[in-house]
């Protein structure tokens, strides 16, 4: 203790004020400098090359080349397929239930009362509706089972793929029509498929 | 390091709609393409059977897989609704979204008929959501936690 000097026996004010401003006295930046991180003891899994956080690249979308994001999650063939055939199913019904919608209310003007009005309104959605989309349904499933085949053969996708998958389930659907509706249905299928392959990079 | 115990095959929520109504269209159509065109095919006279499978296929597979889309969006939706509603993640979600399924699809014929279209949806997804628990229960029972082999350690001897 440096406060009071060994020869002096009496104590003066001066000597008890405590020395905070003293040099020597130990300051934080002294002791934290030597301080060195051990890995091994601050955590024992460090030693075996760390611990993985939560790894959510490797559930991505498709590792094939030029599949690109878009608003529609996708983590591979059947979730385009499910996400594909759904949004198509539900879109069909909604037009197919706008258009029997119309077509309800044009009847029903001339019906007596409120119960007949309802019924023949009711009878027109969900017989237009459901028809388009199951047919759209059906469509929408070939053609991206077709386009998930075709990009797996190829290495890639792109809007060829989609043309050529369009073609094909436009032609199957109307199989049992004649070649001349075949072919107009899988041109028809084709142009669709293709510009909804391209405009599905500048929208969505 | 294995991941936490987050499920990231299903979709969150407002996207796993289109994406259960998709699968189940995809299911019913398949499904009911297979069964109708057999069907197609036996109720059809011998040399037309062919032609008879496909326009029976043709004529019901659709519809089949329609019903089904609709049954499995609607199921969704409300599952969905359910979990937002409840903020928990458990079977009675899925029982009572049965229930309410079955109910709306059957609600044109009447308070008693949805009532009974809703019991035996929501009795149809107990059973599934059972046999599932079960399942779960089975499999855990291979993964049970072995206990490490401790040191025997002293008893610290006392102070003289």
């Amino acid at each position: 203790m440096s406060f009071i000097p060994d020869n002096q026996t009496t104590v003066t004010d001066d000597q008890y004020t405590p020395q905070y401003d003293n040099v020597d006295s130990a300051k934080v930046s002294d002791f934290l400098n030597d301080l060195t991180f051990d890995p091994v003891k601050l955590h024992p899994m460090a030693v075996q090359g760390g611990i993985d956080f939560l790894q959510i690249e490797d559930q991505a979308s498709t590792a094939l080349p030029g599949s690109g994001r878009s608003a529609l999650p996708s983590r591979g063939w059947s979730d385009d397929l499910c996400y594909g055939t759904g949004t198509t199913y539900l879109a069909g019904l909604t037009i197919g239930g706008a258009w029997g919608m119309a077509e309800g209310l044009r009847r029903g003007a001339s019906s007596p009362n409120l119960k007949l009005k309802l019924n023949t309104f009711l009878n027109s959605t969900t017989r237009r509706g459901p028809l388009v989309g199951n047919s759209v349904g059906v469509i929408a499933m070939m053609y991206n089972a077709t386009n998930s085949m075709v990009g797996h053969f190829r290495g890639h996708h792109d809007p060829l793929n989609s043309a050529v998958a369009g073609a094909i389930s436009g032609a199957i659907f109307k199989s049992t029509a004649g070649i001349k509706t075949m072919g107009t249905s899988a041109a028809l299928c084709a142009a669709l498929a293709t510009a909804w392959s391209v405009g599905k990079e500048y929208v969505l | 390091m294995p991941h936490a115990a987050q499920d990231h095959s299903r979709d969150p929520c407002p996207w796993v709609i289109l994406n259960d109504l998709g699968g189940a269209f995809v299911m019913g159509a398949v499904g009911g393409g297979i069964w109708h065109s057999v069907k197609g095919a036996k109720n059809s006279p011998r040399g037309e059977r062919a032609i008879g499978a496909i326009t029976a296929m043709k004529a019901r597979a659709p519809v089949l897989g329609g019903n089904f889309a609709v049954w499995g969006g609607l199921f969704s939706t409300f599952d969905c609704t359910l979990k937002g509603l409840r903020q928990k993640e458990d079977p009675w979600n899925a029982i009572l979204s049965g229930a309410a399924t079955g109910g709306v699809l059957a609600a044109r014929g009447g308070v008693k008929a949805a009532g009974i279209s809703a019991a035996v949806g929501g009795c149809l997804l107990a059973l599934i959501e059972g046999v599932g628990i079960a399942i779960t229960r089975f499999m855990a029972e291979s993964n049970r936690p072995v206990m490490p082999q401790l040191p025997e350690i002293q008893p610290p001897t006392p102070a003289p």
